[in-house]
């Protein structure tokens, strides 16, 4: 079978890093080298008897074809009947060192027991590290990060689809329960009407901040949100693993003028920096003129501006900062966010995400970001 | 504020392990050190960035005083601080892995801990924390603390146990609903789906649902219709404040057959038998030994498996069972009960309950359907 993901884009990043194999083990590498594939059972919790359950995905440079996949014993049904695309599929113990013993097992058998292996540092048990070194005493190990982050920084026709589903779901269940939260309703009562809505609509939920102002308590809690107060529901689900997240604002009653002035200062860096966007802009540009719009609004010195790219990761590629001179290019997944924290007023946020295309964007999910949800 | 967990309890396992300082960052022994604190953002999705979450939580011997607490800045509301009994939290400058053991190291130095004893999670410690962890406290020596703490969560406090009891009975009822949804011939990922919301709207968080309709042996969610007169398993797993339940429970479209009746009084006996061993003094081999005794003696014990396991915040921790397992159980221990039966004429046949230990026996946590098969149109 073939790899489900750029394969001559894999093999071409693996040859300027220098690497002869890539061995993941974040499970959301994990699950985009296997394309979607990941063993349902171990999605949402790990941790298991004396260690925990570690899925390693190994892909030689150049020779897809020896691919493997450390796993469990109970997933090879699952892996068969979604034609998992790996030609091995190595059972294992549930503990990393073991795991990653087997892994090392598979690499020699390959002929890669001297080669440079590509890990992740940042996800890798300490315990794994240190049974592959032993394993294979004369590797060299080096980061994997960018060229996995690399490799999934655009995303396919298919992606952008899962794109459109999740956006749009997160966004309807952000509206659902603010539209159904009775008066005395806390934050956590619409916290968990936004779960439910999320999963009603096949999301798995991920998180929801709930900020009822003037205060700046975002943790969903016992505070009921009061008649006269804002409230921003910032909330993230998943589907396959792709990541969606969305803010978008609430009051109950009529919002102040002041409220409406600082979301149309929000709404306003938004739509400004979503002009920007096509293939070929420079991200740092994007960033420039997002944070120069927003302080030259009057609500500057209590605004924040952050744009970044989205999808199995939040804050994933394409980076935006100052002076940062990579260009965008159709297919990446870009999420813009703009909130201004106001004594009086309170956490007023605008988050939305858009695809970049040839010769600007695609909303995806913008229900409900033109204007206050208002609530009796 | 003090400290939710057994103070004089670590104090002997540390000094038993020789350790002077505790260093915990899984989300279970975060939650469990810091009286049920972790930051919800990051409670389902760790990876952000060019790296991930990775909160800290040190934990002196002797000591809680001089707790500290690694968090990021935005786990706090602009105007407040991280609230848990722990005296000290520190907010770190870089968002990584690194910079997280970086502040972790520095405040076991501050703590005069630099050349001590020091216990990590080596089974989840990220390769480049731990480096940053031996580069910055190169006189420290690390060791492992699964043992420790594995203990230390092992005996269930009566708010805990509250918290089982609420998320099993939960994941029970959405299971009962999962076989409902089958009535109108769905496949079983849509009676995955259907359990997943039932538990959600719960207050439950879904983990896992296995759906193996039979006589096939298929586990995971699929394309598979749950057809008329197929047996079905339903072993679903969720948690509510980071304690797990798992419990299996059994549904048929129509009526069982009779051979499929006597599979599942086979795991029902075997439980039930296993169940009526547990009570606080009960060596585990003993119980591990009644369970397997009964299930042999059904005859089937050579189509499927029976095992016992302690359930908390980790699927499978103590207290362990298996032969030559000399110790006791104590009151206000969790277990898990289970025993299947994969036969090639009816299928999967699964039953898996909670219990509490108690003084005098046990406690049945989420029973609700497992005395009979859910019969489903």
């Amino acid at each position: 079978m073939q790899p489900p993901y750029d394969g001559e884009k894999l093999d071409r990043l693996m040859s300027e890093a220098g690497v002869d194999l890539v061995l993941a083990n974040s499970r959301e590498n994990v699950r985009y080298l296997c394309g979607g594939y990941y063993f349902h059972f171990h999605e949402r919790f790990t941790a298991i008897g004396h260690g925990q359950y570690m899925a390693l995905a190994g892909i030689p440079r150049g020779d897809a074809g020896k691919s493997f996949l450390i796993g469990g014993g109970g997933e090879l049904g699952q892996a068969q009947d979604q034609n998992l695309w790996i030609p091995e599929l190595i059972p294992s113990q549930r503990t990393p060192a073991q795991a990653a013993t087997d892994a090392a097992h598979a690499i020699s058998a390959r002929g890669l027991g001297s080669g440079a292996i590509a890990v992740e540092e940042n996800f890798l048990p300490s315990s794994a590290k240190d049974a592959l070194m032993s394993a294979l005493p004369n590797a060299t190990f080096v980061e994997a990060l960018p060229i996995l982050e690399e490799l999934r920084a655009i995303k396919t026709p298919e992606e952008i689809d899962i794109y459109r589903r999740i956006s749009q779901a997160d966004a309807e269940a952000i509206r659902e329960a603010f539209e159904t939260a009775r008066p005395g309703a806390t934050t956590r009562d619409v916290a968990h009407a936004v779960e439910r809505g999320m999963t009603d609509r096949g999301l798995h939920f991920l998180w929801v901040f709930a900020a009822a102002g003037p205060g700046m308590l975002r943790a969903p809690s016992s505070k009921v949100w009061e008649k006269g107060e804002v409230l921003h529901l910032d909330a993230g689900g998943s589907e396959a693993d792709y990541l969606t997240d969305i803010c978008r604002m609430g009051v109950r009653g009529e919002p102040t003028p002041l409220a409406d002035e600082l979301y149309k200062a929000c709404l306003g860096t938004q739509d400004h920096v979503r002009a920007e966007i096509r293939a070929g802009a420079v991200c740092g540009d994007i960033y420039e003129k997002g944070t120069a719009y927003l302080e030259n609004t009057e609500h500057g010195a209590y605004g924040n501006f952050i744009i970044h790219g989205i999808g199995m990761v939040s804050h994933e590629q394409p980076y935006f900062g100052p002076g940062v001179e990579k260009t965008l290019e159709e297919g990446m997944v870009v999420s813009i966010e703009t909130d201004i924290r106001h004594p009086e007023v309170g956490y007023v946020k605008i988050e939305d995400a858009v695809a970049v295309t040839a010769d600007g964007y695609e909303p995806l999910g913008d229900l409900g970001r033109e204007d206050w949800v208002v609530v009796d | 504020m003090k400290p939710t967990y057994d103070e004089e309890k670590l104090a002997h396992l540390m000094e038993d392990a020789g350790v002077d300082l505790i260093l915990a960052h899984t989300p279970h022994n975060v939650r469990y050190l810091t009286g049920g604190y972790y930051f919800h953002f990051r409670e389902r999705v760790a990876a952000i960035g060019p790296s991930q979450y990775l909160p800290f939580v040190g934990i002196p011997r002797d000591n809680p005083e001089n707790a500290f607490q690694v968090a990021w800045r935005v786990e706090a509301s602009p105007r407040n601080e991280v609230d848990t009994w722990i005296p000290e939290v520190i907010y770190t400058k870089a968002r990584g892995t690194v910079g997280a053991a970086e502040t972790a190291a520095e405040a076991i130095r501050k703590r005069g801990l630099a050349e001590g004893t020091i216990a990590v999670e080596r089974a989840f410690m990220p390769v480049d924390a731990m480096e940053a962890l031996e580069k910055e406290l190169h006189g420290a020596r690390f060791v492992d603390s699964l043992g420790i703490l594995e203990e230390l969560r092992a005996v269930k406090r009566e708010d805990e146990l509250a918290i089982f009891r609420r998320a099993a009975n939960a994941d029970s009822e959405a299971i009962q609903a999962g076989f409902q949804e089958g009535a109108r011939g769905v496949t079983t990922r849509r009676i995955e789906q259907k359990v997943e919301e039932e538990m959600v709207r719960r207050g439950l968080h879904f983990h896992y649902a296995f759906t193996a309709a039979g006589p096939g042996m298929r586990r995971e969610p699929s394309d598979k219709i749950w057809e008329k007169g197929e047996i079905l398993h339903i072993d679903a797993g969720g948690s509510e404040a980071g304690y797990m339940s798992d419990i299996c429970r059994m549904g048929v479209r129509g009526e069982p057959s009779p051979l499929a009746e006597e599979l599942h009084k086979a795991c029902l006996h075997s439980v039930d038998v296993c169940r009526g061993a547990i009570r606080a003094g009960a060596s585990c081999a003993s119980v591990h030994e009644r369970g397997h005794r009964a299930f042999a003696d059904t005859g089937f014990a050579d189509m499927g498996i029976f095992e016992v396991h302690g359930i908390g915040m980790v699927q499978q921790e103590l207290p362990r069972f298996g032969p030559g397992v000399e110790r006791a159980l104590e009151a206000g221990m969790v277990v898990s009960v289970e025993c299947d039966i994969r036969h090639a004429e009816v299928g999967h046949v699964k039953i898996e309950d909670a219990v509490a230990v108690t003084q005098d026996g046990c406690e049945g946590l989420g029973d609700l359907g497992r005395d009979s098969w859910a019969c489903i149109d």
